[in-house]
């Protein structure tokens, strides 16, 4: 059965391809950051593909948002417990 | 006349010149040769001005071809049809005449045109292999009728007592497919024989004399079909010996051409075949059911499917499958296409956008864990197919609209028939049904010690295999009750069986922690056995899937992906249940491909890791593991490990001429193939390798065929690989291999290879 729609790690390994002129301008510590990034949309690959959205760098920038804010979450988590108001 | 009474099972069948031999065998072990007249028949969808062409060719045939105007069932429309019926009264023509009309009708469909003789007779007459009952025969031999004591599909049968004989090569450490001789071995009633002469006439003689004494049903071998029969058959020959392998020796042997083909990402290679006639000729090397599921098994399928033995034996698990959907077609008036001609249905952009996708995967939470459980859907797929009534003619089938369906499919909005059963779900409920009532008698013979519970897990394991290809098969191209529609279905209701259970293990509490299309693993702070067992029959209820706690584990690892070691990969894992089972996927341990060497280590890491019972206790027992780890590595570097526990195994991907690159692979096909074994692309190769760089010596990698003990091996690519393997159960707790190196002491002259950067602490999206 051939596939004509491509799996979701191959389409975020795309999406990170056409990126690569982008990561090269960038310093080293920001192109850790945006390998960051891009890790965080390979963890999110059930709701991607379930969503099946048209344009996928949505689902990309949609997981990319979802790991920075359960970082935030998690900061703030600390931040009342570590100094309670 | 009188009429002779021969109670027993039918063995074996074939197509001879009057119709089919048909070989049944008794209680005593007698065997009786019967003919049976059957004229086979095929069915032409064309009007009547094409009908008289058919006549006129027909007639040019030198044996009877008859016609007759019917009327049969087409599966995907439900209707009557009315079509030519082209009987051919030679079994052995009947390709023949398949093929001349083809050509005179390229454009035209042929019906049931495709299908073997015996196949034919099997399903019209209801027989299949191995049939108990009462056979009734006439004086000059011929089967007359019979009464069936049994059915193609009953949960308990008797099977004759059959001899057995083996022939092999004689073993060796190389496989005898890359060996040049032909000393052999011939075992049967608990002695083995060893043949060794000059001549290889007396060698043939020899073979006859056993297979005289033995007489055997069963013959096995061990690349029997590739090396031995050809090998013994191509002697005989050349020494002008008539040999004995087949009990009928008016017929000749039943061969096909090996072959290579393409599936799921990689090149495989088959054997081609070699039956023969009123024995059975069973090849153990080139037969996955037997290796599955042994003997047994294969008699299973072959009852169940209706397919000669010696064929199933030989098939892959597809065929069996289109079988039993073919000999439901006949009994119920069906025409078979012979080529697959249902379209895909044009579908828009957004529909194949959300329709091409498979299960879903929920990436693990990477490292340790305690306290998991995992949750299995049991037979997911086959169980949507039966519940959801979901087959080929069924999926958007012309009768029903939105409206009157049976129901919709989730995210598709394809509609499914309510008006009748689909051909895949009725011939799968049978399978489904009689898995399930084998393993539920494989539980109780155990419970009891009795020793026929191996029977019954053979059985099971045989038809389970049956429903983990049954789902592929309704997208492949080749099935011929496959629409790709059907498989986008099954796969949309699988994606909706997996999130309902998440939701309602997230409901009670239960944390996520990885999810395989119809597996997951779950987590929640002292949960018991009893509570995932109520979490289950929820989940079972509202997806009318059953689903079944697998275990619990002391302790599961999810390795980092060997790509990236910050992210997880699917479908990896090692971990201990509490009932002190293990159970292991995709690392080294099981893979096919490592070296023994790394695989008994890492083996005997696990053993050391299981004594945990929580994460703490894995960090407690490390040191004890990386001291395991340590002996294995000094003895591989001291030169002294076997070279026998270093072989590689690898699928090549071309044959010899075709490697441009200077791959161990290509180095290795190419050693064998100057030494005259030629290998097809598919084909597994074994080597030891001496140089990865190929720097310091002329070969990269030796065939284990022509290895001795002097070449040695390439110590610093051992080492890599074992260490990798070290890396893959410890790097949660900080060892990759760069620091394996220092703490076992071992100091490289040149970096030759990129290290596995550790995976930060605190890391700022994942750590967290």
């Amino acid at each position: 059965m051939g596939r004509t729609v491509p799996t979701f790690t191959m389409v975020v390994q795309q999406e990170m391809e056409s990126w690569s002129k982008f990561r090269r301008g960038l310093r080293r510590e920001d192109q850790d950051a945006f390998d960051d990034l891009f890790r965080a949309a390979r963890l999110q690959l059930a709701s991607s593909a379930y969503a099946a959205r048209p344009i996928p760098f949505e689902s990309i920038i949609m997981s990319m948002l979802i790991a920075q804010q359960r970082v935030i979450q998690e900061l703030q988590r600390r931040l009342t417990v570590e100094r309670p108001t | 006349m009188s009429i002779i009474h021969f109670t027993g099972w039918l063995f074996d069948l074939y197509p001879s010149a009057h119709g089919l031999t048909v070989w049944l065998v008794d209680g005593e072990g007698r065997k009786r040769r019967v003919s049976v007249p059957y004229v086979p028949s095929f069915y032409m969808h064309v009007a009547d001005k094409e009908a008289r062409r058919v006549a006129s060719i027909i007639s040019s045939f030198p044996f009877r071809v008859t016609l007759n105007r019917t009327t049969q069932k087409e599966i995907y429309s439900n209707e009557e049809w009315n079509v030519l019926r082209v009987n051919v009264y030679d079994t052995l023509q009947f390709k023949k005449v398949v093929q001349r009309l083809e050509r005179h009708f390229p454009h035209y469909v042929f019906f049931n045109s495709d299908v073997p003789v015996q196949q034919l007779y099997l399903y019209n007459t209801g027989l299949f292999p191995l049939a108990f009952g009462k056979y009734h025969l006439s004086e000059d031999n011929e089967l007359l009728s019979w009464e069936l004591e049994d059915t193609y599909d009953a949960m308990k049968y008797t099977t004759p007592e059959l001899s057995t004989m083996t022939i092999q090569n004689r073993p060796d450490v190389v496989s005898p497919k890359f060996r040049k001789t032909y000393q052999i071995e011939i075992g049967y009633d608990g002695t083995t024989y060893s043949i060794e002469n000059e001549e290889p006439a007396e060698v043939l003689h020899a073979l006859n004399h056993h297979l005289q004494r033995c007489d055997p049903d069963i013959i096995f071998t061990e690349y029997g079909d590739a090396v031995l029969m050809p090998m013994l058959t191509r002697l005989a020959l050349q020494e002008d010996v008539t040999l004995l392998l087949n009990r009928d020796t008016s017929v000749g042997y039943f061969t096909t051409n090996e072959t290579s083909y393409f599936a799921y990402g990689k090149i495989v290679h088959k054997d081609g075949a070699f039956e023969l006639a009123g024995r059975w000729h069973l090849d153990i090397e080139n037969s996955f059911m037997m290796g599955e599921a042994g003997l047994d098994g294969v008699v299973e399928i072959a009852r169940l499917a209706q397919l000669p033995l010696q064929h199933q034996s030989r098939s892959t698990i597809g065929t069996a499958l289109s079988s039993m959907q073919l000999s439901w077609a006949i009994r119920n008036n069906y025409l078979i296409p012979a080529k697959k001609r249902e379209p895909e249905d044009f579908k828009s952009a957004a529909t194949l956008l959300l329709a091409d996708r498979g299960g879903l995967i929920f990436q693990p939470k990477m490292g340790y864990h305690e306290q998991v459980a995992e949750l299995d859907f049991v037979s997911m797929y086959p169980s949507i197919m039966v519940e959801h009534n979901v087959s080929p003619e069924t999926v958007n089938c012309r009768c029903c609209t939105k409206e009157v369906a049976r129901e919709i499919v989730p995210e598709l909005q394809y509609t499914i028939c309510g008006k009748r059963e689909g051909i895949v779900p009725s011939t799968l409920r049978t399978v489904v049904q009689k898995r399930a009532l084998y393993k539920k008698e494989k539980k109780r013979l155990k419970k009891l010690g009795d020793l026929q519970w191996v029977l019954f897990d053979h059985r099971q394991n045989a038809l389970k295999w049956m429903l983990v290809t049954c789902f592929g098969y309704l997208g492949y191209k080749n099935a011929r009750f496959g629409r790709i529609e059907a498989h986008e279905s099954v796969n949309a209701y699988s994606r909706d069986a997996i999130l309902q259970a998440k939701e309602i293990a997230e409901e009670h509490g239960y944390q996520f922690i990885h999810a395989i299309v119809d597996c997951m693993w779950l987590k929640k702070e002292g949960a018991t056995e009893a509570d995932y067992e109520r979490l289950a029959r929820e989940v079972s209820e509202a997806t009318d899937i059953e689903i079944s706690l697998e275990g619990i584990y002391n302790w599961i690892l999810f390795p980092a992906s060997k790509m990236d070691p910050h992210i997880p990969t699917a479908n990896r894992y090692v971990g201990w249940y509490t009932n002190d089972e293990i159970k292991i996927r995709g690392i080294e341990v099981r893979r096919r491909d490592t070296p023994k060497f790394i695989k008994r280590m890492q083996g005997e890491m696990l053993q050391i890791l299981g004594e945990a019972k929580n994460v703490a206790e894995v960090e407690a027992l490390v040191p004890a593991a990386l001291a395991k780890a340590k002996e294995y590595v000094a003895l591989l570097r001291s030169g002294k490990a076997d070279p026998l526990e270093l072989v590689v195994r690898r699928h090549i991907s071309q044959e010899a001429d075709q490697y441009a690159n200077r791959s161990a692979s290509a180095e290795v096909t190419k050693a064998l193939e100057e030494a005259g074994i030629h290998l097809a692309a598919g084909e597994m190769i074994e080597y030891i390798i001496l140089d990865s760089t190929g720097k310091k010596k002329p070969q990269k990698a030796k065939p284990l065929a022509l290895y001795s003990l002097e070449d040695g091996y390439d110590i610093e690519k051992y080492t890599e690989m074992t260490l990798k393997a070290v890396e893959t159960l410890l790097l949660p707790f900080g060892y990759n291999v760069e620091k394996l190196e220092q703490v076992f002491g071992i100091i490289r002259t040149k970096k030759t290879r990129k290290t596995t950067n550790l995976p930060r602490k605190q890391h700022a999206l994942f750590g967290v």
